[in-house]
């Protein structure tokens, strides 16, 4: 199934640059002479991450956001946009490895005020992710490569389902501040960046969906709790058109918990993961 | 029939023969030793025969035992010896011979039909009879040769007595390199007729006793310049005690005779006498180990004894129980070299101590004669007023004992008198001069003894005072060097706890010094080197506060990895039980020092933080769920003690 994936988006993107290079002529009426960007959205967001400890090996990933957008009524904070539940089965390889499969179930409000459409959707996603860890100085980096088939529509009635797979690379550090490692009571740095990839039959030139850059500021309460807050830029290619881009700031909050609610006998010893 | 009967009786006569022969029966139950032994002081390889009787083991047979050692002979000399003889009945009996050697060779050895011959040098002493049933019996001949180079040099001395069962008889010569003796005995053993001892170097020189049945009558003394002769027990004295001539016998006469039989001692009649019986001496030693043996030969003299009535006896037993007390009291004295430390530097101790020597040599010394006399018997043939002449030949010590002192470089007499002096009378012909004597020097001695040992139990106490002191300002400085040496970066009830027992500390070591009475200083003393004792160990413990909290806190961490982070990080665990300790019990324990503490409770405290760290190491690895429940907002440091567990005092 995913070799398919993989095949099918490989083949679309060296589509979409031969369009690029070859084929601008058949596009010239939609694409605009020179990149578009338009006006930049203000959103917040609220996430909460789980990281909840089953088994030795496995863990329960549940996260919850809540998503504000700008509106024209409420300029700043803005209306909820997505409320957003992800969850999904993880497995831990080891201390720096792990990897998880689970489903997304996202609720859409229509924040558009004018519209006469639908006001929630929902939209379903089935996700895998492959997450590593290195060690750096005091510091960590993290690679994860995050897989999503994802099924959307549009608020208008009776509109059908387009389906999308979506790739996304991250690259993120951690850097304590005022520590010489990540420990309780530790306040950090966090510069990530993340490409977001898509494919699909609807995704014709944008196959840019987003491009994340973040910056957070995050403080280890204990090892079971952290708390962060970030500002987030991002912009990618409109799914009309490849030639306009959208962008957003974004001010996102952070809380970490990961819960063990294994029998304490269960739970020694904790970090021998290879016996 | 008769062919049977006949059989039957020779059977009968042959198996009585066999196991009813005294052979058998007796080698049924001996035993035999072989290996090393001891009698009294010599130690060697034995070899006897014995038996079993009753539990104890009775010689019987043939005893031999001797020790030599090669090694020794080479090195410094040996000493050997050599017993052999047999026993009867565990007594002595049949032919002895015993031998004794101190030799020393100079090394040099010959090979010989293989075996290796050493020539050795030294003085060999023998002894060889025959006893008969413990007792010497028939002639008995004690030799004592030089040998250099394993062959006879000189004949020291040489005694030959004959003996029936124990009793000397006939004739006796003693000689040793200087002259020779020869006397006789009666068939009872009483010394008889003219002793006579010739000079070997002079022939003018000779000595004769005359006794008569055991009685001395006289002592003549022979050399170029004449004979002197002197009586000794005379006819006229009526009752007459057969008595052992020995080494008593001898004394007796020493203080019968005039001074000048001393001067001759060397080489005269009693001496020979004396050596004589010392060889005999060491002879009967040796066989009283081996059981009821009693081989000291009976050589017998008589002599007149002085009636004394049996006031006078117990008045001799009273002085030499009185002079056991006194010399008790003063020996220690006039060994104690502390005392005579003091001497030099006080003057009542150094005329003290001198009295004490006074009394000593003017008094004790011839009342320890006068003991010896008693107890050898002797004082039962001597008149008063000779043993009074005796024992004090330069005159009767008086009750003023006068002795000369230095004060300030100026030599002074000064003069002890003993308590109730005037009631002692030196000066009568009685044995009560003696008795007072005995009793003056005793009481005299007490007196003197019981001032100088309060003088050194108070210079002891004065010394010990000077080390306690010693020890308590290193203690006090060991307190100021732990507090002071804390650094500043202590937590402020930490800081204001130390300050708290240093201040107490040297608070109460002003209260020390202004006592004045040097009994309560020791007393005292002693209390607070304990107090300070505990105070470095609580000051210790309060100091190292801070560094035990951390490795308490790092020991109440539990490893967790975070998902987020992909670390593992330190997590507290049992919070609870960690902030009662943090912020309940340990507050509550420095404010309590800084306010209450004593001596007394000290060690208390000690005892408590000793054992809250205990339990807060134990608490860690117990199961904890119900007393963390528990400790859930409670901030009363008693409840959480009992809750922890830990008796508290207070």
């Amino acid at each position: 199934m995913k070799t398919l994936f993989m095949k099918k988006s490989v083949w679309i993107a060296a589509a979409w640059l031969c369009s690029l290079v070859v084929g601008t002529a058949q596009q010239t009426e939609v694409l605009p002479e020179a990149s578009e960007f338009k006006d930049p959205d203000t959103r917040i967001w609220f996430n909460t991450y789980g990281n909840i400890r089953i088994s030795k090996r496995l863990f329960w990933d549940a996260q919850t956001h809540f998503r504000f957008k700008e509106s024209e009524d409420t300029p700043f904070i803005g209306q909820i946009a997505q409320i957003y539940n992800r969850h999904a089965i993880g497995y831990i390889y080891d201390k720096k490895t792990n990897f998880s499969l689970g489903g997304v179930m996202r609720i859409n409000f229509n924040t558009d005020e004018d519209s006469t459409d639908r006001n929630v959707v929902p939209e379903w996603r089935i996700w895998h992710q492959y997450q590593f860890a290195m060690p750096l100085y005091s510091a960590m980096i993290y690679h994860r490569i995050r897989i999503e088939h994802r099924w959307t529509q549009g608020f208008e009635e009776n509109s059908n389902y387009i389906f999308r797979n979506r790739w996304r690379y991250m690259f993120r550090a951690k850097i304590p501040l005022n520590n010489y490692k990540l420990e309780t009571n530790t306040l950090y740095v966090s510069p990530e960046a993340e490409l977001i990839m898509q494919s699909g039959k609807a995704v014709v030139g944008s196959v840019m969906e987003d491009l994340r850059l973040t910056t957070t500021l995050g403080y280890i309460l204990t090892p079971r709790l952290t708390l962060a807050g970030g500002l987030m830029y991002s912009h990618g290619q409109t799914l009309e058109n490849p030639g306009v881009f959208k962008q957003s700031w974004t001010v996102r909050f952070h809380v970490y918990f990961s819960p063990d609610i294994r029998r304490v006998k269960n739970k020694l010893p904790a970090i021998h993961f290879d016996d | 029939m008769v062919r049977y009967l006949t059989h039957v009786f020779f059977q009968f006569v042959f198996w009585v023969f066999i196991l009813g022969h005294p052979l058998v029966l007796k080698s049924q139950e001996q035993q035999r030793y072989t290996g090393s032994f001891e009698i009294g002081s010599y130690q060697g390889d034995a070899d006897y025969a014995y038996r079993l009787f009753e539990a104890d083991t009775l010689l019987e047979g043939p005893f031999h035992m001797q020790s030599s050692n090669l090694d020794a002979l080479l090195k410094d000399g040996d000493e050997t010896f050599v017993f052999d003889g047999s026993f009867k009945d565990g007594e002595a009996d049949g032919f002895w011979r015993f031998e004794f050697g101190s030799y020393t060779t100079d090394g040099n050895t010959r090979l010989v039909d293989g075996q290796y011959r050493l020539n050795i040098n030294g003085t060999r002493f023998e002894a060889y009879g025959v006893i008969n049933q413990g007792k010497p019996n028939g002639q008995w001949i004690f030799m004592v040769n030089e040998l250099v180079n394993s062959s006879l040099q000189s004949n020291l001395f040489r005694s030959v007595i004959s003996f029936e069962k124990g009793v000397p008889q006939r004739n006796v010569r003693i000689e040793n390199e200087k002259s020779t003796l020869v006397g006789r005995f009666l068939r009872n053993g009483l010394a008889h007729d003219v002793w006579s001892r010739y000079d070997k170097e002079n022939t003018n020189t000779s000595e004769s006793w005359v006794f008569d049945e055991g009685l001395l009558n006289q002592i003549t003394y022979e050399d170029e310049e004449g004979s002197t002769e002197t009586a000794v027990f005379t006819e006229s004295q009526l009752e007459t005690k057969i008595v052992a001539l020995n080494k008593a016998y001898l004394n007796l006469l020493n203080l019968m005779g005039d001074a000048t039989v001393n001067e001759r001692a060397e080489n005269d009649i009693a001496f020979l006498l004396l050596q004589n019986h010392g060889y005999y001496q060491k002879i009967t030693d040796i066989l009283s180990h081996l059981g009821k043996t009693s081989f000291m030969p009976e050589f017998r003299v008589k002599v007149p004894q002085i009636t004394k009535d049996s006031a006078e006896i117990i008045s001799l037993d009273t002085i030499v129980d009185l002079y056991a007390k006194a010399t008790l009291a003063s020996e220690l004295l006039l060994n104690n070299t502390q005392l005579q430390i003091i001497a030099r530097s006080d003057t009542e101790v150094d005329f003290l101590y001198k009295a004490l020597q006074k009394i000593d040599s003017d008094f004790l010394q011839p009342l320890k004669q006068l003991k010896e006399y008693h107890e050898s018997g002797i004082t039962g043939y001597l008149t008063t007023e000779l043993l009074l002449q005796r024992l004090f030949p330069n005159g009767r010590p008086t009750a003023n004992i006068t002795v000369e002192i230095e004060k300030d470089g100026v030599l002074s007499a000064q003069t002890f008198t003993g308590p109730d002096a005037k009631t002692y009378n030196f000066e009568s012909s009685t044995v009560t001069a003696l008795e007072h004597m005995a009793r003056y020097a005793q009481t005299s001695a007490d007196s003197i003894a019981s001032i100088l040992n309060k003088k050194l139990a108070s210079e002891q106490k004065q010394q010990e005072l000077v080390e306690l002191e010693r020890g308590l300002i290193a203690q006090i400085k060991q307190l100021n060097l732990v507090i002071d040496s804390v650094g500043s970066n202590l937590p402020n009830e930490v800081s204001k706890t130390l300050a708290a027992i240093k201040k107490f500390g040297e608070n109460k070591l002003q209260a020390y010094t202004a006592i004045q009475d040097n009994d309560t200083k020791v007393a005292r003393g002693t209390e607070l080197a304990e107090c300070l004792k505990e105070l470095n160990r609580l000051a210790i413990v309060i100091a190292g506060l801070p560094e035990e909290q951390r490795q308490l806190k790092e020991k109440y961490q539990d490893a967790v990895w975070n998902p987020f982070m992909a670390t593992i990080m330190d997590e507290a665990v049992k919070k609870r039980i960690m902030s009662a300790y943090e912020n309940v019990l340990i507050p509550y324990l420095l404010l309590s020092i800084q306010s209450e503490l004593s001596c007394d409770n000290t060690p208390q405290f000690n005892k408590l933080l000793e054992q809250i760290h205990m339990r807060m190491y134990e608490l860690r690895d117990e199961n904890t769920t119900k007393l963390e429940r528990k400790l859930k907002r409670e901030r009363d440091p008693q409840i959480v003690l009992g809750l922890f567990n830990i008796q508290s005092k207070k």
